[in-house]
């Protein structure tokens, strides 16, 4: 029996922090040292290797007016109280309480090193926010659920501060599984170990698909968003055409720093200087493991097709040619991410005058 | 593929628009059969996920 | 066709006059299969070190792990095409040792990655190699032998120990006999459900210099077109692992766990209809071909009312199978298909690198590149030695000897089996 107490700080707003309710929802930061509220039932709950020293209370509208800000605000006042835990609400389906808890609780995970847990109900805006940042329990819509929320994150701090590995992990990480401690998965991905081997799974699961069974695909595919296409181009002589490429094109020595799997960024290239007309010596590399990037090399026309689109500007079949072509390396890179970097090239591309873009993949 | 609307099928994943085994000013004529083609489908209307092929 | 094969189990090892197994004890004299190895003259010599679970040892530039068989009866050829003349595989008796395994090194690689193996620590207790005595091989190349040419005679190395080792198993008791019987019955002989398995051979990406690695009755497989095979062909060494494992060695060919599986259902819950093997391609033209090929041998030559679906590792291979599927699925062929998810961050769906009302079923056959950190627990090297880089897709240098590394899984043998038999599923947490 160890006798580390564990520090723990519990936000909470100003109706649960007992200073009002709408009327009170603009009030600043107030610290107090000792458990306020429901933050006296988690006392309870959590036992005594665990010690609430500060409650902080704040304001819902005060927070919400500008969260990043307001949890900087109160990593500040935190500083140096050095916990070792931070339990933020529970928040039930409260809009700007969730949010709230929410950018507490990140704001501990990322300033200051420590687990962040908060309680709300899935259909609390903070939920869809926050739950890839922090651990959000599942809880019912109200206040009537406060004592079963609050054993919820009980359960999570004990396993997250005291638990060791999760057996059941192949990386072995202290890691709980959202189904068993209840919270919203928080979308990462981990082999698990499982008494059935795949072949057997495979089998039994296509066998009941078979026989027109209940069966559970263990990945169940999406869907896809559909959105209007675009209006197609009139004019053609009158386009600027820029292309893009996600073959892993840099010049060599990578100096934004692709990754050849996983990459998260992107860089544009000055079409000038990266493919002068006169063809002299350039040094590129590929920066991309998932294809044998020798043709590439050989001739980046291959993949950017800067010789055809000067061709076709020389006759005038199209206007021009944006100056600078935009590269990333996509090996491997989960979708949201792919999709994040689509909206900042075209973000770019909007600075510009540019009619349509041609995008090279691997 | 997954939900983008205009999508011509290249050459090869190594060379999406070429052919190593071609001479070069064929492999630049083929390369430019490519581009036309996706400038006519810039050109086209679509409302579904269309694969194009050249 | 009827395929026996009888264990022998092997539970230590010892350095002796003459190599050969007495009393579950592998006694073994490494000149003597320095010998018989140099029978490939292009290697100059061959490093052979035995080594026993829980030892600080790290094996690394793995380029093959194999289990010790060999065919019995005259004539019969082991690993043919590799080692002994070709010859269909697949019937009459082989002996298997079991509780050893034979671990091929190319200490002279130039590929971007290898596999290796840790009997200790935290990789050791991930992978079933390190629970298995193994016998480290660690050839070196005559003089003026070519690269790839020297990529094959390791691996055949490997084989032919293998079937070395086996062979001194005459007379030795039988711990278990498993039998492989199937002549595929005709559609109509039976009620219950015919199942048939896409066996995804190969994929063309990762082609070193542009040279495919022969695993196919001792050739290569790149413009293989769909064709059918006997599972007892592919447990009996007709197939073996690419040069690089990636989840995927000989072994676990030989073991086949899908195959097993099926054999294990077969006549009570299912027929065990066929295997069409097919290969992934480069050329989208050259892909519909090969499904629609795939997808009518399942129909109309085996009769499939459903069939699973596995891959090679990387992610071209997962469009290729999911095209395979699409056809079948077409044909009214139900389908499940292998899928890896390949990111640890997002959700599973997001890790479907494909798009198909019809594709219904998917089974996660490991998060192949989920990182593990693993402190070093080794103070021998085999196949490399400390400075050996271990590969890591940052843009860190990290080697053998560092304190601690981190690495993707399928890079540790033993780890992941993309033939369905390892224990593990992935979720989303």
């Amino acid at each position: 029996m160890s006798d580390k107490q564990w520090r723990v700080v519990h936000y909470i707003n100003q109706f649960f922090g007992q200073f009002g309710g709408e009327d009170q929802a603009d009030m600043g930061f107030v610290l107090k040292r000792e458990p306020v509220g429901p933050g006296l039932t988690l006392a309870k709950e959590l036992g005594d290797d665990f010690e609430i020293v500060t409650t902080l209370i704040c304001g819902d509208n005060y927070f919400a007016r500008d969260p990043e800000e307001r949890s900087r605000e109160a990593h500040a006042l935190l500083k140096e109280i050095d916990p070792d835990l931070l339990i933020a609400g529970p928040a039930f389906a409260a809009g700007r309480y969730g949010v709230a808890c929410g950018a507490m609780c990140k704001r501990a995970v990322e300033e200051m090193g420590i687990p962040g847990i908060t309680g709300m109900f899935e259909e609390n805006p903070g939920v869809a926010l926050y739950c890839e940042e922090t651990f959000i329990c599942e809880t019912g819509d109200s206040v009537r659920d406060m004592l079963p929320s609050l054993k919820r994150i009980t359960r999570l701090a004990v396993q997250l501060l005291k638990g060791g590995e999760n057996p059941r992990l192949v990386c072995r990480e202290n890691l709980p599984s959202p189904q068993e401690f209840e919270y919203y998965s928080r979308g990462v991905i981990r082999n698990e170990y499982t008494p059935e081997s795949t072949a057997e799974r495979a089998v039994r699961l296509l066998l009941a698909k078979i026989k027109g069974e209940h069966y559970v695909s263990e990945i169940v595919p999406e869907r896809m968003e559909s959105y209007q296409a675009p209006a197609p181009i009139e004019d053609l002589d009158q386009c600027v055409i820029a292309l893009v490429s996600d073959g892993g094109l840099a010049p060599k020595g990578n100096p934004d720093g692709f990754s050849g799997r996983g990459n998260l960024v992107w860089s544009t290239y000055e079409v000038e200087s990266f493919f002068p007309e006169d063809e002299a010596d350039q040094e590129y590399e590929i920066v991309h493991t998932g294809y044998f990037p020798d043709q590439v090399i050989e001739d980046p026309y291959r993949l950017v097709p800067i010789d055809v689109l000067r061709e076709l500007k020389a006759e005038g079949v199209i206007a021009g040619i944006h100056p600078a072509f935009f590269s990333t390396s996509g090996n491997a890179t989960v979708a949201k991410r792919c999709a994040h970097i689509g909206e900042e090239m075209a973000e770019e591309m909007r600075k510009y005058e540019i009619d349509a873009v041609i995008l090279t993949s691997t | 593929m997954i939900g983008v609307k205009r999508v011509l099928v290249g050459a090869s994943i190594t060379s999406p628009l070429g052919n190593p085994m071609l001479p070069r000013e064929a492999e630049k004529s083929l390369r430019r059969a490519y581009i036309e083609k996706a400038l006519k489908i810039l050109q086209t209307d679509v409302s579904t996920c269309e694969i194009f092929h050249l | 066709m009827k395929l026996e094969i009888e264990y022998l189990d092997i539970l230590s090892v010892e350095s002796g006059e003459e190599t050969q197994i007495e009393d579950h004890t592998l006694i073994l004299n490494t000149d003597e299969l320095e010998r018989e190895l140099l029978k490939d003259g292009r290697l100059a010599s061959v490093d052979i070190h035995t080594i026993c679970p829980g030892e600080h040892v790290r094996v690394l530039n793995l380029l093959d792990v194999i289990q010790p068989r060999c065919r019995l009866g005259d004539g019969a050829s082991n690993f043919p095409g590799f080692v002994d003349p070709l010859q269909t595989v697949g019937h009459g008796k082989t002996r298997a040792l079991r509780g050893v395994c034979v671990l091929v090194s190319n200490p002279h690689t130039q590929r971007k990655y290898s596999a290796f193996l840790d009997m200790s620590g935290v990789a050791g207790e991930m992978s079933r190699y390190a629970g298995q005595i193994g016998i480290s091989l660690s050839p070196h190349p005559a003089p003026a032998v070519a690269e790839r040419d020297f990529e094959d005679a390791v691996k055949i190395a490997g084989l032919r120990a293998a079937a070395f080792l086996a062979l001194r198993g005459e007379g030795q008791p039988v711990a278990e006999t498993e039998v492989f019987d199937l002549d595929i019955p005709f559609p109509g002989a039976s009620e219950l459900p015919r199942i048939a398995y896409y066996f995804q051979l190969y994929s063309p990406q990762h082609d070193h210099l542009g040279i495919s690695d022969p695993i196919f009755y001792g050739t290569q497989v790149r413009g293989l077109r769909p064709t059918l095979l006997h599972p007892n062909e592919i447990l009996d060494g007709g197939v073996v692992g690419a040069h690089t494992i990636r989840s995927l060695d000989t072994y676990t060919v030989q073991n086949h766990a899908l195959i097993r599986e099926l054999y294990a259902r077969h006549g009570s819950e299912l027929i065990f209809a066929g295997i069409v093997c097919g290969v992934a391609v480069l050329d989208p033209a050259d892909r519909n071909l090969n499904a629609q090929m795939a997808a009518n041998l399942a129909k109309n030559a085996l009769g499939a009312d459903g069939i699973i679906l596995t891959k090679i590792h990387g992610g071209l291979p997962h469009v290729d199978l999911a095209r395979v599927a699409e056809e079948c699925e077409k044909q009214g062929i139900k389908t499940a298909l292998f899928n890896q998810p390949l990111i640890s961050k997002g959700r599973l769906p997001e890790t479907v690198p494909f798009t198909s009302d019809m594709l219904d079923l998917i089974i996660t056959a490991g998060a192949t590149l989920e990182r593990i950190r693993v402190p070093l627990s080794a103070d021998t090297f085999l196949g490399g030695d400390e400075n050996t880089k271990i590969y890591s897709p940052d843009p860190v240098i990290q080697r053998a000897g560092d304190a601690s590394i981190e690495v993707e899984q399928f890079l540790i043998a033993g780890v992941h089996d993309l033939l369905g038999g390892s224990l593990i599923v992935v979720k989303n947490y």
